[in-house]
């Protein structure tokens, strides 16, 4: 059963934290089409935080194409069209972020190599 | 002289209960506040469970003794004045103590997980039981209706401690069927109450289900109870619910409700069951839970056993103002 995740007390804001979790299990293929996910009062309770922070994570994958959010139905998986060509400033952004995440990993002492080994894998099991 | 001493049971059945409260709760929780393993056996901690016992002792004992020495209109005083005492002192020494042990709290993993599947939510069988009393009363004011004739003009509702009717009520709709009414409501509210204690509280919380079984039984005892009372006109008008043999019961009939419910809530929390990892700057005095972003109704209390309503959702105020209305309606209905 897939699960998601979330820290509170990350710097991280929780609407990220879930949409970001739920995108994982999506490009990963833990989640497929058709899978419905919790209600919203649900999860919300479940996780601690208002309905509004759930929805609002929601509303974002349905933006990317990931859900279909129909009133008074669960929010489902569907299949997604492939999306558009990430533009220059898509990458460098990308590219930002990954320079701060690697940094912060060499940073806590993890060998230049071992993130390597970690990226691959990391690339392997999204079946890319 | 009898209800007296039953009354004077009841009070130290109650007093010990609160006296034992430390122990009732999470291994992980003193006083509201959330301690390091093995805190309860430090001096530190020991001290504080010996100051709340010791205002409790004494608490209690200055009520046993009102009720055992005060007569006339001061004992009816006692009675209510001692509960209420009691447990004023007893709120005080608790958050006194919830601030001092502040300063040795610690952080509780705020990490939350959450299935990613819709999975729909199954009402356990046994809470289907709340319809009982719902259908219960009803039946009983067709059964008055039906008996009309045999309930007497007048007949008693009210009776004092020693079994002898001191209220009366004569024969009209508003005198027969409005112990129904309010017993309806109180169990249609009791009811309620439980069905949203069940929806309205995470999962992953253990007492989540002992809650539930402790609220429709205490929905159904109090149920057939008014069922009971409403069929009293029909009864010889000599008879009534009070007399020692009644007093006992409750005397009894109390207490093992605590009992039970300690125990039910006891059973879910193993020194490995997790804490409910509300925030802490949320809980107010170690005893009110206040957190707009959590969309829980209910949490793990902190402060004894069971649940609590999240004050800052709207509904729990909506529910506590609907059994306020019902009790206070009561009250007018049997003042007038």
């Amino acid at each position: 059963m897939p699960r998601l995740r979330i820290d509170p007390s990350a710097p991280t804001p929780v609407t990220r934290q879930i949409t970001d979790g739920i995108r994982v299990q999506l490009v990963e293929g833990t989640l497929r089409p058709g899978t419905e996910l919790p209600p919203v009062r649900r999860a919300a309770m479940e996780l601690g935080v208002h309905f509004n922070t759930v929805a609002e994570a929601y509303r974002q994958l349905a933006r990317e194409g990931w859900l279909d959010l129909r009133h008074g139905r669960l929010a489902t998986v569907i299949e997604r069209a492939t999306p558009p060509a990430a533009s220059k400033e898509d990458i460098a952004d990308y590219r930002r972020r990954l320079r701060e995440l690697i940094s912060q990993m060499r940073a806590g002492g993890i060998p230049a190599a071992k993130i390597a080994l970690e990226l691959r894998s990391i690339l392997k099991g999204l079946q890319i | 002289m009898m209800v007296r001493a039953a009354l004077m049971l009841l009070y130290a059945l109650i007093s010990l209960i609160v006296f034992l409260l430390p122990n009732m709760t999470h291994p992980k929780l003193l006083f509201g506040v959330v301690v390091p393993d093995g805190f309860r056996t430090t001096d530190e901690g020991k001290r504080a469970i010996k100051a709340f016992r010791t205002i409790v002792a004494l608490s209690g004992a200055a009520g046993l003794l009102a009720l055992a020495l005060l007569s006339g209109s001061w004992f009816m005083v006692a009675i209510v004045a001692g509960p209420l005492g009691t447990a004023a002192v007893t709120i005080a020494a608790f958050v006194r103590l919830n601030r001092r042990l502040q300063r040795f709290a610690v952080p509780v993993s705020p990490v939350r997980q959450l299935e990613l599947a819709a999975e729909p939510e199954h009402l356990p069988w046994f809470a289907w039981l709340g319809w009982i009393p719902v259908f219960l009363l009803p039946a009983c004011a067709v059964y008055l209706h039906m008996h009309w004739n045999s309930i007497p003009e007048r007949f008693p509702v009210h009776w004092d401690l020693n079994g002898q009717p001191n209220g009366w009520a004569v024969r009209s709709v508003r005198g027969v069927y409005g112990p129904l009414v309010f017993g309806g409501g109180l169990t249609l509210w009791l009811f309620a109450f439980a069905l949203a204690s069940w929806y309205g509280t995470r999962r992953s919380e253990p007492i989540r289900r002992p809650m539930l079984v402790l609220l429709i039984v205490t929905e159904c005892i109090i149920g057939v109870l008014l069922g009971r009372i409403s069929l009293l006109p029909l009864a010889a008008p000599h008879q009534g619910p009070a007399g020692f043999a009644s007093v006992l019961g409750w005397v009894l009939g109390v207490p093992l409700v605590f009992l039970a419910a300690a125990y039910l809530v006891k059973r879910s929390r193993g020194p490995n069951t997790p804490l409910d990892p509300t925030p802490a700057e949320c809980w107010k005095g170690g005893m009110f839970y206040y957190n707009p972003n959590d969309a829980a109704l209910f949490v793990s209390r902190r402060d004894s056993v069971g649940l609590t309503l999240n004050l800052a959702n709207r509904w729990g105020w909506v529910m506590t103002a609907a059994l306020l209305l019902l009790i206070a309606s009561g009250f007018l209905f049997f003042l007038a």
